[in-house]
C-alpha cells in the first residue's frame, strides 16, 4: 500500500495498531511495562511491608501470621538496630566521602592531556569490573594477618597488624575496600561530566584572570554539580546496599562493630529465620535509600528551577 | 516442645538433670532412638558383617529397577566428609540407572539455603546433607520424611546388607526423634587436640595436658618457641568460636541453661552470667588472646587448620576428622608421624566434655523421588562404599563400627595415638550426652547471639562479665520469643 505524502512511518504504525476500533499503541509502550514493573518491583515491595507486619519464623510456622507493628516496635527500641544505623552511616559517610574526593581527583587529572592517559583509564577500571564478592575475597586473602601480602610487606616497616581484629580497623577495612572498588567509577562518571563542559568557558575565565582554584571554584563545581548530584545519589544508595564486603570480611564482627543494617537484616532473615523482623529491617534500608533519593531530586528541581 | 517426658529432678541443683536427662525430656525434638546401648561409642547392636559386603550393590541394583531415569539432586555442605560420595557418583548412575546431580556449598550459605529450600515445599531437591545442629530446626518444621518406612520395606533395603545396627548408637540417637530416623548418619566426630610432637620436646614437655591449668602452663611454656603455642575458633557462628568454647565452658562448671526440664520454674532460663560461665569465657579468651596468633580472632574453622598445616601453630583444638587432613601429605606440611600427636581436651573443675557431632542424609517431606533417593542413600552409606571411601580418602569419622574395626582402616589412621583419643573423646561426649543446647531448634538464634558476644571477649572489646551478662540477655530473648516461658 503507498503512503501518501506527508504521513509520517509512525503514523503508519498507529493506524496499524488500531484494533477493533482502539488504538493500542499507548497499552503496548505504557501499560504493559508499567504491569511487569509491578510485578517485579510493587508486589514484592507489598509482600515486605506485609511480612513486616507478621510473625514469621520459618521453622515454627508454615505461613506468617498477622502481628502488627511487633516487628517494627522491637526494632525501634533495640540497641542492636541503632548501632548497625550508626554502622551502616558511618560506612556511607566515610566510603562516599573518600570515593568522591579521590574520584574527583583522579577526573580533573585524567581530563587533562597527560601521557598515557587511556592506560590509565583502563587500569582504574579494573576494580569496578570485578564482582564485589570476588573483591571481598581477594581482600579476605591479602588482610590475613599471618599470611596476607600487605602485613607481608608492613612487616618491613613494623605495621604489620590484624586489620580485621578490632570495631574501628575492621570498620575502616571495610571502607578502604569499597573505596578501591568505586572510586573508579565515580572518577569515569565525573570525567564523563567534566568532558562535556566547553573549552571555551575555562578559556573565558583565564582571560578574565581567574587562577586555577578560582576556576575550580566558580567555573568546574556549577557546571558539574547536576553529575556530582547524580554520581553521590548513585553512590549514597549502592553504599547503603552494602553486603558481600561485610559477609566475606568479617561477618559483622568483630562482635557487631561492623553490622550494618543490610548485614543484621539477612543475620535475622536467613540466620534466625525471622522473616518478619528480617523484612522490618531490609524496609530502613529501603526507606533510607528512597529517602536520600528524593533529597537528591528534590535539589536538582531546585537547581533547575534557578537556571 | 509439647512431648516433654517427665523425669527426676532435683530443684537444690538444678543441673542434675541439664544433661543426662535432657535428652529424654527434650523428647519431641531429639528423642532416644529405638536401638539400645545408646551412650557413646558403640554400636547399636552388635551386627554380623554380610558373607560378601558388596552384595548390597546387587539389591540396589535389583531394587532401582522401576526407578531408572530418575534424577535425585542433593544439597551438601561442602566438606571432605559429605564430598566423600562425589568420586562416585558415576557408579551409582551406571549400578542403577538413576542420575545424581550434586550441589555443593560453603556451610553458611548452604545452611542457609536449606531452611528456605525446605521451607519452601517446593521439592527441588531429593536428598540433603543433615547436621545434628540442624536438626531439630528440621524436624520443628516438619520438613524432613521419616526413614523408617524404607528401612523397613524389605523391596527397598536388605537390613542385613545394609548393617543398620552397624551405625554408632550415639549418631542413630543424634539424628532420630521418637524412635524414628530421619538422616541415615555418615560422619560422627568430636573434639580433640593436636599437637606438635617436636615443640613440645623441644620445650621439655613429656607430659600432656589433663587439665585446663595444665594447659595453660603448656601453652605459656611453649609459646613462641618458635610457634605460636594455640589455634581455636575465634570468629562469629554457631558453629564458630562458641562450638569450641563450650567444650570450656562445661568443664569450668558454667552452662547454657539453669534446667530443661520443663516442669521446673527454671526451664531453659539461661545461667551464662554464673561466675562459671564468666570464668570460662574469660579463660577462652585470654588464651586465644595470649596464645593464638593475631588475627585469631577471625578465624574459623578453616584458617585455624590452614595454620596448623603449615606449621604456625604448636595445639589446635579441633575437629576428629581434621586427623585425616593433618596426615595427608597433599594438604599438610606436619604430616608425620614423628611431628603429630593428639591428646583430649582438658579436664576442667566440672570433669571432661568432649563435644559430639553427627551428620547423615535426609529425604525432604516434600521431595517426588522418595524412593529413588533413598536406594540413593542406602549405597552412599552402605558399609563397603564407606569403607572404600576412608581407605581411598582422608576421611576417618565413618560412624560404622566393622569400619573402624578393619585392620587396613587401623593401619592408615592409626598414627600416634590418634584413634585411641578419638575413640575416647567420642566415649566421653557420649557419658555426658553434650552440647544439648544444639537440640533446640533455635540453636542457630542462640549461637550466633552468644557467639557475637564471645568475640567481643577475644576481641578484648568487652569484659567477660559484661559480654556474659548481655549473651544472658539475648538467649533470654530467644527463648522468651520461641515460647517456652508460660511466665
Amino acid at each position: 500500500m503507498r503512503r501518501p505524502r506527508g504521513q509520517s512511518r509512525i503514523a503508519v504504525t498507529s493506524e496499524r495498531s488500531v484494533v477493533f476500533g482502539r488504538n493500542l499503541e499507548r497499552p503496548l509502550y505504557l501499560y504493559i511495562p508499567l504491569a511487569v514493573l509491578f510485578l517485579i518491583n510493587i508486589v514484592p515491595l507489598l509482600y515486605t511491608v506485609y511480612l513486616s507486619l507478621t510473625n514469621w519464623v520459618l521453622f515454627r510456622q508454615r505461613t506468617p501470621t498477622f502481628a502488627g507493628l511487633v516487628n517494627w516496635a522491637e526494632m525501634l527500641t533495640s540497641g542492636r538496630f541503632w548501632h548497625s544505623v550508626q554502622v551502616e552511616l558511618v560506612f556511607v559517610a566515610g566510603s562516599v566521602a573518600i570515593e568522591f574526593s579521590l574520584g574527583f581527583g583522579m577526573a580533573l587529572l585524567l581530563n587533562r592531556e597527560i601521557r598515557l592517559r587511556e592506560f590509565f583509564r583502563s587500569i582504574f577500571m579494573f576494580p569496578m569490573v570485578l564482582p564485589p564478592i570476588i573483591a571481598a575475597f581477594l581482600w579476605r586473602f591479602m588482610l590475613q594477618a599471618d599470611i596476607g601480602v600487605i602485613n607481608y610487606y608492613l612487616r618491613f616497616v613494623g605495621l604489620n597488624r590484624a586489620f580485621l581484629a578490632t570495631g574501628p580497623s575492621a570498620l575502616a577495612t571495610l571502607i578502604l575496600v569499597d573505596v578501591w572498588q568505586y572510586t573508579p567509577f565515580v572518577a569515569l562518571l565525573l570525567l564523563a561530566g567534566l568532558q562535556h563542559i566547553s573549552r571555551e568557558v575555562f578559556q573565558a575565565a583565564e582571560v578574565d584572570g581567574a587562577g586555577p582554584v578560582q576556576i575550580f571554584r566558580y567555573v568546574t563545581v556549577p557546571l558539574m554539580t547536576p553529575t556530582i548530584l547524580i554520581v553521590l545519589l548513585l553512590r549514597i544508595i549502592d553504599a547503603l546496599k552494602v553486603f558481600p564486603t561485610i559477609y566475606v570480611l568479617t561477618r559483622g564482627g568483630p562482635g557487631i562493630a561492623t553490622e550494618a543494617l543490610n548485614y543484621l537484616a539477612f543475620l535475622m532473615a536467613f540466620e534466625q529465620s525471622r522473616m518478619g523482623y528480617g523484612a522490618a529491617l531490609s524496609l530502613v534500608v529501603m526507606i533510607l535509600s528512597v529517602a536520600i533519593a528524593i533529597v537528591f531530586v528534590a535539589t536538582r528541581r531546585r537547581m533547575a528551577g534557578w537556571d | 516442645m509439647s512431648e516433654h517426658r517427665s523425669a527426676p529432678r532435683s530443684e537444690q541443683n538444678p543441673r542434675e538433670v541439664s544433661r543426662r536427662e535432657a535428652l529424654k525430656l527434650i523428647g519431641s525434638t531429639v528423642a532416644v532412638a529405638a536401638a539400645g546401648g545408646l551412650t557413646g561409642y558403640t554400636p547399636a547392636r552388635a551386627a554380623t558383617a554380610p558373607a560378601k559386603p558388596e552384595a548390597i550393590f546387587d539389591f540396589i541394583a535389583e531394587a532401582a529397577k522401576p526407578y531408572r531415569g530418575a534424577q535425585v539432586t542433593y544439597m551438601a555442605v561442602n566438606s571432605a566428609q559429605s564430598q566423600d560420595v562425589a568420586p562416585y557418583l558415576g557408579e551409582f548412575e551406571k549400578l542403577t540407572g538413576i542420575k545424581v546431580r550434586a550441589e555443593y556449598g560453603g556451610e553458611s550459605e548452604t545452611l542457609t539455603k536449606m531452611d528456605l529450600e525446605l521451607s519452601s515445599g517446593a521439592g527441588a531437591y531429593d536428598v540433603m546433607h543433615v547436621l545434628s545442629q540442624s536438626f531439630a530446626r528440621y524436624l520443628r518444621g516438619g520438613w524432613l520424611a521419616p526413614l523408617n518406612p524404607y528401612v523397613e520395606n524389605p523391596k527397598l533395603t536388605d537390613k542385613k546388607l545394609w548393617m543398620y545396627d552397624d551405625f554408632y548408637a550415639s549418631t542413630i540417637k543424634q539424628l532420630s526423634s521418637g524412635g524414628t530416623l530421619y538422616a541415615a548418619p555418615f560422619f560422627i566426630a568430636t573434639q580433640i587436640m593436636y599437637y606438635r610432637k617436636d615443640v613440645f620436646a623441644k620445650n621439655g614437655i613429656t607430659k600432656m595436658p589433663d587439665t585446663f591449668d595444665d594447659f595453660w602452663k603448656v601453652c605459656e611454656a611453649i609459646d613462641g618457641k618458635p610457634l605460636k603455642a594455640l589455634a581455636t575458633r575465634g570468629s562469629r557462628g554457631p558453629t564458630m568460636n562458641v562450638w569450641n568454647w563450650t567444650a570450656w565452658l562445661y568443664a569450668f562448671g558454667g552452662e547454657y541453661f539453669k534446667s530443661y526440664d520443663p516442669k521446673s520454674p527454671n526451664y531453659l532460663r539461661p545461667m551464662l552470667d554464673d561466675p562459671k560461665s564468666i570464668q570460662s569465657a574469660d579463660f577462652y579468651a585470654r588464651a586465644m588472646q595470649k596464645f593464638c596468633p593475631e588475627g585469631a580472632v577471625n578465624w574459623g574453622w578453616q584458617e585455624s587448620s590452614r595454620a596448623f598445616k603449615q606449621g604456625q601453630v604448636a595445639i589446635i583444638q579441633e575437629g576428629s576428622p581434621f586427623g585425616g587432613q593433618f596426615m595427608d601429605p597433599k594438604q599438610s606440611q606436619v604430616a608425620d608421624e614423628k611431628l603429630l600427636g593428639c591428646f583430649l581436651i582438658p579436664k576442667g573443675p566440672n570433669g571432661r566434655h568432649s563435644p559430639s557431632a553427627s551428620h547423615g542424609w535426609a529425604i525432604p517431606k516434600d521431595s517426588k523421588k522418595k524412593e529413588a533417593a533413598w536406594l540413593f542413600i542406602t549405597w552412599a552409606t552402605a558399609p563397603a562404599r564407606q569403607y572404600r571411601s576412608t581407605i581411598e580418602q582422608p576421611n576417618p569419622m565413618i560412624p560404622r563400627d566393622s569400619v573402624w574395626k578393619r585392620e587396613d582402616y587401623k593401619k592408615k589412621y592409626g598414627w600416634g595415638n590418634y584413634i585411641e583419643t578419638v575413640n575416647a573423646g567420642l566415649q566421653n561426649a557420649g557419658e555426658w550426652d553434650h552440647y544439648l543446647p544444639e537440640m533446640l531448634p533455635e540453636y542457630n538464634d542462640m549461637g550466633n547471639e552468644v557467639s557475637r558476644l564471645l568475640q567481643e571477649v577475644i576481641g578484648g572489646q568487652k569484659k567477660a562479665d559484661q559480654a556474659m551478662k548481655e549473651a544472658n540477655e539475648a538467649v533470654a530473648a530467644v527463648i522468651k520469643q520461641a515460647g517456652y516461658y508460660k511466665s
